[in-house]
């Protein structure tokens, strides 16, 4: 059963109760809460996401709640709850469900070392996966918005899960985190498109979410292999510029956005070095989201005729 | 690997012999002529080296030596003058001490 298959109010009811259990990608996650505002964006944001059976085993036991103690002149927070540990400061209750994506980002940072995660988005075209690594404010989750509504398929827009052991990305489609300017550009090129309420004043300004595709969510459990990676910066007034990188730049490029590269080791060392080799790299600057998409477009739809080309001219054999 | 500005006295006839740290055994990634990755299984660091330095780190793993040695070794492909050659490897030599690539020992 999915998320939206639920009625908000019998949604609302569990999530008030025993909680409810949302599978996103390797991840389950048993969510409860009693606040509205929590549960109505959920709802629709995360409609198209699997709820597992109750008592089965979750990664992580997550509770967002009204802070008990306040003095009657401090505005209303919400704190945060893991596996009922409240590990952050209590929050502004305007920004509970910013707030709450970001804390579901701190789980799979700080607990999920058997991945290699990058600070990068992750999409798909025709078979090619794309990162885009970066830290926060480079551009990428507005290119990754830009790029899943122009069809692309989501597989993160946050975080990208490299399995060491078989070099594949795995899938962690979630709502996409727009902020600031990038909420009106994404509303006007994605009409059709859902987005949850505005959170004015949190730390990085206004975030609004818009929900994932819902093909990508299905395909939550088909890993890709990478094969190209584009370090993205925007900048005002900027022409487009898309040039290859030296994969040297782009391994320590790659490696600044590493959450858990040192974790990892050898192993970790390797897993870089295979990812690398099996890219193209690019650096890509911006200013205007529609030429950088159709510059992606036009990259990937290059790679893919010069590798079907590959094939086709592949030696004939001989016994 | 940026080149620090030491002067450290060259001393050929001090005889110090470069080589791995015990239990140091180190994996190599090189894309093109001009860097080199290392990667150090012992400290689980990652490095950057210039292609001299690269060159440098490759023949103390191969072949323990003094500067001495490794001079003469270089002294065909760096066309450098003996002295900056010396010192260019005392220089590279004594950061990969510090960065627990290398370290000198008695003859």
């Amino acid at each position: 059963m999915n998320v939206g298959e639920l009625s908000l109010e019998r949604f609302a009811g569990r999530l008030a109760g025993e909680g409810v259990a949302i599978r996103w990608g390797p991840f389950v996650s048993r969510i409860v809460s009693k606040l509205p505002e929590l549960a109505a964006p959920l709802h629709l944001l995360y409609a198209d996401f699997p709820i597992e059976p109750p008592g089965g085993i979750c990664d992580f036991h997550v509770c967002v709640r009204p802070r008990s103690l306040r003095l009657p002149w401090e505005e209303q927070q919400v704190e945060f709850l893991l596996d009922g540990v409240r590990v952050f400061q209590p929050v502004p209750r305007q920004s509970a469900l910013t707030v709450f994506e970001w804390r579901l980002n701190w789980c799979v940072y700080a607990l999920a070392n058997n991945f290699l995660i990058y600070h990068a988005a992750v999409v798909e075209r025709d078979g090619l996966s794309l990162l885009l690594p970066g830290h926060s404010g480079v551009g990428k989750s507005t290119l990754c918005a830009g790029l899943v509504t122009a069809g692309w398929r989501l597989l993160s827009d946050e975080l990208a899960l490299l399995n060491p052991d078989d070099g594949r990305l795995r899938p962690l489609a979630r709502p996409i985190s727009l902020k600031n300017q990038s909420i009106d550009l994404i509303k006007s090129i994605a009409p059709d498109g859902t987005f949850g309420p505005i959170a004015t004043d949190t730390a990085k300004g206004r975030v609004a979410h818009m929900k994932p595709p819902t093909s990508s969510v299905r395909r939550a459990g088909q890993p890709a292999a990478p094969r190209l990676i584009v370090l993205p910066r925007f900048r005002r007034g900027a022409p487009l510029r898309l040039a290859p990188v030296p994969k040297t730049k782009a391994f320590f490029r790659l490696a600044e956005t590493a959450v858990n590269y040192e974790t990892h080791g050898e192993q970790g060392f390797l897993a870089m070095i295979r990812l690398i080799d099996a890219s193209d790299c690019y650096e890509l600057e911006y200013s205007s989201l529609d030429h950088a998409v159709a510059a992606m477009e036009d990259l990937v739809r290059s790679m893919s005729v010069e590798r079907r080309c590959r094939t086709t001219t592949l030696p004939v054999m001989t016994c | 690997m940026p080149a620090s500005p030491v002067s450290a006295p060259i001393d050929d006839s001090a005889g110090e012999i470069w080589r791995l740290p015990k239990g140091v055994s180190l994996l190599w990634q090189s894309w093109d002529e001009d860097e080199v990755i290392v990667f150090n299984r012992a400290s689980g660091q990652t490095h950057l080296l210039d292609a001299f330095s690269g060159a440098v780190l490759r023949r103390i793993e191969a072949s323990p030596s003094t500067i001495l040695e490794l001079r003469r070794y270089f002294a065909l492909g760096f066309a450098l003058d003996e002295h900056v050659l010396s010192e260019r490897l005392d220089v590279v030599c004594r950061r990969f001490d510090q960065l627990g690539l290398a370290e000198p020992a008695a003859p």
